[in-house]
C-alpha cells in the first residue's frame, strides 16, 4: 500500500532528498578541525578549564615549552621533557631535554646543538638505569637513538634509520628484558611514492628513497602514473610511474620480489643498550608513535593510519592500538587496515579519487586485527598504563589524541581528538578521561578557553599516583599555512584526590 | 541510482520506503544543514548496565566509534543530537548512504545490530556523567 502511494518514482526522488539533505550536507559543510581557529599569543592555562571524572584533579606543572612531545623521570622522580625542536610546518628550533623543577622553571640537560641541530624531531624520552634514552627523528641525517647522561652528554646508541620520509623514529621504550624498543615510521602514506612527498619536502632532498619491508615481498605489479613532481618543466611532459617500495619513477612488475632489510621501515624494533644486533619486533605498521609495556609486560602501540593524499589515498582509517607479539610478524600496512584489505572500495575509495589497489602478491601472514581503533584524523599519539590502585583504572592504557590538523590533513565536521582518552584494551572501549570543558571537544585555542591544547604523549610518575600530560601546545591552519607556535607548550598532571 | 529497490520483494520496499520517509523528514526537520545542535557532550562515559549494551558498546567502538566519536561529529555528521529511529539506523548501517560505508551481515550480525541500535539510543540520552569541579 505504502509502496503503491510512493511508487517507484517517488522512491527515487526520495532517495536523492535523502541523498542531497545528508551526503550533500557532509559534503558541502566545510571543514571545521581544530587547528581551524584564530589565535593571539600568548596562551593562558587554567587548570579550571580541563575536566576529568570526580574525584581528579587538573594542575598546571610548567608552561612556555616549545613543541614538546616526551616526557620521563629521574630516580628521584623529578620530570624531565623533551623539546622536539621540530614541528609540522617546518618550524626549526635546538631539541631539549629540559628537567622541570618543583617550581615549573626549566633546567636545560641536553641540546642538539651543535649535534645536528636540524636531524629532530625529538619524539619521546624513556629514562633508564640512570641515562635518558631518546629517539631523534632523523629528518635530515637518518633516525637515531640516544642516550643522554644526566651531565648532558649525549651517545649514539643507535644511527642511520631510514627517517627521511613522511614519517620518523619514535618511542622509544626500554623492555622488562632491558632491551630499548622504538618505533619507525613509513616513508610514504600507503607505500608508493607520489607527488604529495614532494610537497612535503622530503623527496627533493632524498629523490632515491622508499619503504624498506623487513622481509622479501613479492608485488602485484602495481604502479601508479603521476606528472613529475620532481621537474616542474617537465611536468606535464614526462609521465612518472611509481610501484611500491621502490624509488619514485621506479616501476614495479608482477611478482617482481623486494628484498628485505632491517633495519626497515613501519615497524617497531629492538636492540640492547648498546645498540648493536637491531631485531623487528613488528612490521606493516604505519606510523607506530607511542609504545608502552602494560603492567603484565605486553608491549603495546599506538599506530597512525592512512591518509586520503598523495599516489594511493584511502579513506575513513582510524588510528590504531595494537598489542605486539614479539614474534616479527606482519601487521597488514600497505594493504590492510586493521585486518580488512583497502582495496575493498565501499569501505576505503576517497570520493573523487581513485580506489586503492592491492600491492602484495602475498600476505606475509594473515593480519591481525587492532585491539582499539580511535577516531579517523584524532591522531593517538602517546600512552601508558596505569599501575596503581592510588590513580585506579589499573591495566587500562591511557592514550593521549593530538587531534586533527584539518583541512590539510583532510576535512572533519567538527574538530577530533584534543582529548586523553582510556582503553580497556580487553574490549576496545574507549572513553574520555580529560577534555576541555564546553560544549564540544575542541583545543582551547578554538574555544577561546585556558585548558588542552595538543596532548602528545601521557606517563605516570613512577609512583603511578600522578599521570602527567604533555601537550604540544597551539598549531593553526590559515589559508594552506600549518602555522605551529612556540612557548605555548605545557606539561600538566593529573592526580587522584578521593577515593 | 535506485539501490535495485524496484527488484525488492514487496514488504522490503514498504520498508524501504518507510525508512526514506523517516529518513527525508529527520533530515528536513532536524539536521538540516547549518545547525547541528550538540548539547553539552563533553565527557561521555555511558554506563553499559546490561549484556545488550555491552555488545553494542564493543560494535560501536569497532565500527562506528572512528567516524562518529562518541557519537558525536567528527568524519561523519554526529548522531548524537536528533532522534534516530531504530529502523534508520539499521538501514544507513546496512546501506552506507553517501560516503558512509556500509556494513554486511558478515561485518555486524543482526543480533549485534539490535544491540548497536540499543547503545547508539543511550549516546543521546546519555548526560555527561562526569562531575564538574
Ligand atoms: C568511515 C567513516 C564512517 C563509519 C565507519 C561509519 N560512518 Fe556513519 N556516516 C559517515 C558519514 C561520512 C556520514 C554522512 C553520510 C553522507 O551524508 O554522505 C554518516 C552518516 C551516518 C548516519 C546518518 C546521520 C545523519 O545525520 O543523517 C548515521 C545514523 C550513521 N552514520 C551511523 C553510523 C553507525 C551506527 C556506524 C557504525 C556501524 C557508522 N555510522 C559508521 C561515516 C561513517
Amino acid at each position: 500500500m505504502i509502496v503503491s502511494r510512493f511508487g517507484p518514482v517517488a522512491l527515487g526522488l526520495a532517495l536523492l532528498l535523502i541523498l542531497a539533505g545528508q551526503s550533500g550536507c557532509s559534503r558541502i559543510r566545510p571543514s571545521d578541525g581544530g587547528a581551524q581557529a584564530r589565535f593571539k599569543s600568548p596562551r593562558r592555562v587554567d587548570a579550571r578549564d580541563v575536566q576529568v571524572p570526580a574525584g581528579y584533579r587538573v594542575q598546571v606543572v610548567s608552561a612556555g615549552l616549545t613543541f614538546p612531545t616526551g616526557v620521563a623521570f629521574d630516580d628521584q622522580g623529578r620530570a624531565y621533557v623533551t623539546e622536539s625542536g621540530y614541528s609540522y610546518g617546518e618550524k626549526w628550533r635546538p631539541a631539549r631535554l629540559v628537567r622541570i623543577e618543583d617550581d615549573g622553571s626549566k633546567t636545560i640537560i641536553a641540546q642538539s646543538n651543535p649535534t645536528p641541530w636540524n636531524n629532530g624531531p625529538w619524539n619521546g624520552v624513556s629514562f633508564y638505569q640512570g641515562s635518558f634514552y631518546v629517539a631523534e627523528g632523523g629528518e635530515m641525517y637518518g633516525g637515531r637513538i640516544l642516550r643522554i647522561h644526566m651531565d648532558g652528554k649525549i651517545d649514539v646508541v643507535i644511527d642511520h634509520l631510514p627517517s627521511f620520509g613522511d614519517h620518523h623514529t619514535n618511542g622509544p621504550v626500554i623492555g622488562p628484558d632491558g632491551m630499548i624498543y622504538f618505533g619507525q615510521g613509513t616513508a610514504t602514506n600507503s607505500g608508493i611514492v607520489g607527488a604529495d612527498n614532494a610537497n612535503q619536502g622530503w623527496l627533493n632532498r632524498f629523490p632515491e628513497f622508499h619503504d624498506i619491508p623487513a622481509h622479501d615481498v613479492t608485488l602485484r605489479g602495481e604502479n601508479v602514473t603521476s606528472t613529475n613532481a620532481l621537474d616542474v618543466s617537465q611536468a606535464q611532459l614526462t609521465p612518472v610511474k611509481t610501484g611500491a617500495y621502490s624509488a619514485y619513477g621506479v616501476w614495479t612488475w608482477r611478482g617482481e620480489v623486494i628484498p628485505g632489510a632491517v633495519p626497515c621501515t613501519g615497524a617497531v624494533m629492538k636492540a640492547p643498550l648498546d645498540g648493536k644486533g637491531l631485531e623487528v619486533v613488528a612490521w606493516g605498521l604505519r606510523n607506530p608513535y607511542g609504545l608502552a609495556f602494560s603492567p603484565d609486560g605486553q608491549l603495546f602501540a599506538t599506530d597512525n593510519s592512512y591518509d586520503v593524499r598523495g599516489a594511493r589515498p584511502i579513506y575513513g582509517t582510524g588510528d590504531l592500538l595494537w598489542k605486539l607479539n614479539d614474534d616479527g610478524r606482519w601487521y597488514g600496512w600497505p594493504d590492510y587496515f586493521a585486518g580488512e584489505v583497502v582495496s575493498n572500495r565501499d569501505r576505503f575509495q576517497a570520493p573523487g579519487t581513485a580506489a586503492p589497489k592491492k600491492l602484495l602478491a602475498v600476505d606475509p601472514n594473515p593480519p591481525p586485527r587492532p585491539d582499539a581503533i580511535f577516531p579517523v584524523h584524532s591522531a593517538a599519539c602517546g600512552l601508558d598504563f596505569s599501575h596503581s590502585q592510588d590513580f585506579g583504572y589499573v591495566n587500562q592504557a591511557f592514550v593521549a589524541e593530538f587531534g586533527d590538523l584539518a583541512p590539510s590533513t583532510g576535512k572533519v565536521l567538527a574538530p577530533v581528538g584534543f582529548q586523553i582518552v582510556r582503553v580497556d584494551v580487553k574490549t576496545g572501549v574507549s572513553q574520555v578521561f580529560a577534555a576541555n570543558r564546553g560544549r564540544k571537544i575542541e583545543p582551547a585555542s578554538k574555544e577561546h578557553g585556558r585548558g588542552l591544547e595538543r596532548p602528545i604523549a601521557v606517563r605516570f610518575d613512577p609512583s603511578g599516583k600522578d599521570l602527567y600530560v604533555v601537550d604540544f601546545g597551539v598549531i593553526t591552519e590559515r589559508g594552506g599555512k600549518t602555522d605551529p607556535r612556540p612557548n605555548t607548550g605545557v606539561l600538566w598532571r593529573i592526580t587522584r584526590e578521593s577515593r | 541510482m535506485n539501490y535495485g529497490i524496484s527488484k525488492m520483494p514487496g514488504r522490503m520496499r514498504a520498508f524501504v520506503a518507510i525508512a526514506i520517509a523517516s529518513a527525508m523528514l529527520i533530515t528536513i526537520f532536524s539536521t538540516g544543514c547549518a545547525s547541528s545542535r550538540r548539547d553539552a557532550l563533553v565527557a561521555r562515559q555511558v554506563n553499559v548496565s546490561n549484556r545488550q549494551l555491552e555488545i553494542g558498546q564493543r560494535v560501536f567502538m569497532a565500527e562506528c566509534n572512528q567516524c562518529h566519536p562518541g557519537g558525536a561529529a567528527g568524519l561523519g555528521p554526529a548522531i548524537n543530537n536528533k532522534p534516530i529511529p531504530g529502523f534508520v539506523l539499521r538501514f544507513q548501517v546496512r546501506h552506507g548512504l553517501g560516503a558512509m560505508p556500509k556494513f554486511g551481515h558478515s561485518q555486524i550480525s543482526s543480533e549485534a545490530l539490535s544491540d548497536l541500535v540499543l547503545y547508539v539510543k543511550t549516546l543521546r540520552h546519555e548526560p555527561m556523567l562526569v562531575a564538574r569541579q
